[in-house]
């Protein structure tokens, strides 16, 4: 995985220093809250709901166990102990205290972390698969492509106060597994007709209160040409997206306003007459990929006797090798999500004891790397079979070895009413009544794959609208009300999901999941599954049980 | 006919500590419950005089009205959790974590 250089650590502790000096200008007073703001959010620090919350950026959501120990011990030391991993592959701290947060930034600067760019109007984090440099059906390696985006957009002084907050992703293979297609920009690697590779680039999707899914502008480009021309896209955007009002100052709104051809012809126009100098240097390029050279594998073989044999003597290991070990490119390994959504369990909720032991087994079975998924869960991308009867035993000790990835329990749920100053409803409580109306693994098991993905407000945090169920909390006149949507889907075929009709109150919202999941069980053909279910039989079909009561 | 007035007390969030702050005519007390509670406009006109004194900007921050009901607490969920001072669920080490059956 890439290690900052020197470059990297200087830029870092130069930003902690500038951090330190401009919370002592507020603390005596130097700086107003109005001047203070901006500047805390250039640096991850918001005031939410009860206190301050500080979040850190974890670059296409990689890090190493010595980073995950030290998140654990900033946890413990500054905060209630735990942390929340966020659909930007990032982590929250929820209690973090101002006097604190200058010694934060200095702990995440000595292992190589900091919170620049995780909040603010400019480009943040650049997300991507989980499953990045392992995935069988990888055409390349996406991660130095986020690397040198990560490198380019840092302190970019052209992109720092754009109209809006800027976000892109990239993916390696066919199969979306970093949702592309509801970023700002979303970069899928390809190969053309001569096997070159390349990119094809999405451009203004997004969720939030407009949702929309992201249009080609460029069906391949070639792979030098690729920091050009984000350039030329971020620059026609700046230009010529709005600033006179928050909420339609998305690239996405600038993309439907003029149209994609339009806006595709400004960005051309642009990108021809630029003059080369935005293009990376090869060498810097050779160096970042040379940090993603595959690690030191052993040569094994393909299956695993002890792997068989203890999927076979112990049925909870099977139910969670069955979930959450994935297919690994090299024969004999295996990558493994570790669910952070355990019943009873806040979704994305790790804590320090927890971070510690995944740590752990990371240094011990995992090559010492671990990702953060953006649906809130972590991955181990390289473990041994032999090993994966261990690391369960090691997670199970920690509460760690749910066996529910890509289930009805796997759920994404944003911070809500009960964290966030922007929150209408709650988000949490709700996905852990739905989490306890499907405990029993075989029921889970037997409905299939489900995303169910709760928001809190308009703005989307928690992804709804691409959840094959999504549920949007709403406040209606004092009220917590829920909005369920269908169909939503964040890979290769998404699709916006549709509303079913009026909202439910808190009470009722389960019970609705429920009359859905019913109603797909019953209607289903064989190895249906629900997106598909739905997309055959259509919204009535499901409408008519969940309104039935009414 | 006018409205009836709905009390009101005057929160934040203290500037060194995030927490959410009431005022209590004197000092920015944690707690609702220690909190003064204008219970006219007049009163409600001095609160905001104080949510606005560029010296209050030294030790809080983004002071605001909230109304209160009957019994004294926040009319609106969103501000009665603030005011409880947690989530509503049990989190981090407390959270009650079992696995699935």
């Amino acid at each position: 995985m890439y290690r900052y250089d020197e470059f990297d650590a200087a830029f870092v502790e130069a930003r902690a220093a500038e951090f330190r000096g401009q919370v002592a200008r507020r603390l005596s007073g130097a700086l107003t809250e109005e001047e203070f703001r901006p500047l805390r959010l250039m640096n991850g620090l918001y005031l939410q709901l009860h206190a301050y919350m500080l979040r850190v950026a974890i670059p296409y959501g990689v890090l190493n166990g010595g980073q995950m120990r030290a998140l654990a011990e900033i946890s413990e030391r500054y905060d209630r102990g735990y942390g929340h991993f966020t659909t930007r592959q990032n982590i929250q701290f929820n209690w973090p205290k101002l006097r604190d947060a200058p010694d934060i930034i200095d702990d995440l600067a000595k292992v190589g972390m900091h919170a620049i760019q995780t909040s603010g109007n400019c480009i943040r984090n650049t997300t991507t698969d989980p499953f990045a440099g392992v995935a069988p059906d990888e055409i390349e390696d996406p991660r130095p492509t986020c690397e040198l985006i990560r490198q380019w957009s840092s302190l970019h002084p052209e992109f720092t106060f754009l109209g809006r907050k800027f976000k892109i992703a990239v993916t390696g293979a066919e199969a979306d597994r970093a949702a592309i297609r509801v970023h700002d920009i979303g970069v899928q690697l390809v190969r053309n007709a001569a096997g070159e590779p390349g990119y094809r680039l999405f451009v203004g999707g997004g969720l939030g209160r407009t949702p929309m899914i992201g249009k080609v502008i460029r069906d391949f480009l070639p792979k030098a040409d690729l920091l050009p021309y984000l350039e030329a896209c971020l620059r026609i955007y700046n230009l010529f997206g709005r600033r006179d009002n928050k909420y339609k100052a998305r690239i996405k709104i600038l993309v439907h306003e003029v149209g994609i051809e339009e806006y595709a012809r400004l960005v051309e126009e642009e990108f021809a007459a630029m003059d080369g100098t935005a293009a990376p240097d090869a060498a810097e390029v050779a160096r970042i990929e040379a940090y993603f050279a595959p690690p030191a594998y052993r040569e094994r073989p393909a299956t695993s006797a002890l792997f068989e044999r203890m999927k076979r003597e112990d049925a909870g290991f099977a139910a969670w090798a069955r979930r959450n070990v994935h297919p690994h490119r090299v024969p004999g390994y295996a990558a493994a999500t570790i669910s952070l959504k355990p019943i009873g369990g806040a979704p994305g909720d790790a804590t320090a004891e927890q971070m510690r032991m995944m740590a752990e087994v990371a240094e011990r079975w995992s090559l010492d790397e671990l990702c953060v998924t953006h649906e809130q869960n972590i991955v181990l991308p390289h473990v041994a079979l032999d090993d994966l009867y261990a690391v369960w035993t090691r997670l199970r000790a920690q509460g760690l070895d749910a066996a529910n990835r890509g289930l009805v329990t796997d759920i994404i749920a944003c911070p809500g009413l009960d964290y966030c100053a922007l929150a209408t409803a709650r988000s949490i409580p709700v996905a852990q009544m739905i989490a306890e109306r499907f405990t029993d693994q075989a029921l889970q098991e037997k409905i299939g794959p489900l995303s169910i993905k709760i928001s809190g407000c308009i703005n989307a945090c928690g992804h709804h609208h691409v959840g094959h169920i999504g549920i949007l909390g709403l406040d209606k006149a004092g009220v917590e009300s829920y909005q369920i949507t269908i169909g939503g889907d964040a890979t290769e075929t998404a699709a916006l999901g549709d509303r079913t009709g009026p909202g439910f109150s808190y009470e009722e919202v389960t019970g609705a999941i429920g009359a859905l999941v019913e109603t797909y069980l019953e209607r289903r053909e064989a190895g249906e599954t629900f997106l598909q279910c739905y997309r055959r039989l259509g919204m009535d079909a499901f409408k008519e049980r969940l309104y039935a009561a009414a | 006919m006018a409205k009836p007035f709905i009390p009101v007390a005057l929160t934040a969030n203290d500037l060194l500590e995030g927490d959410a702050v009431w005022w209590t005519g004197e000092i920015w007390s944690p707690s609702l419950s220690a909190a003064l509670i204008a219970r006219d406009e007049a009163e409600a006109a001095g609160l905001s005089a104080r949510a606005a004194d560029p010296a209050e900007g030294a030790r809080v921050v983004g002071a605001y009205l909230v109304e209160l009901d009957d019994g004294g607490r926040p009319r609106l969920r969103r501000e009665a959790i603030r005011a409880d001072r947690e989530p509503t669920f049990a989190y981090g080490a407390a959270a009650p974590l079992r696995d699935a059956a």
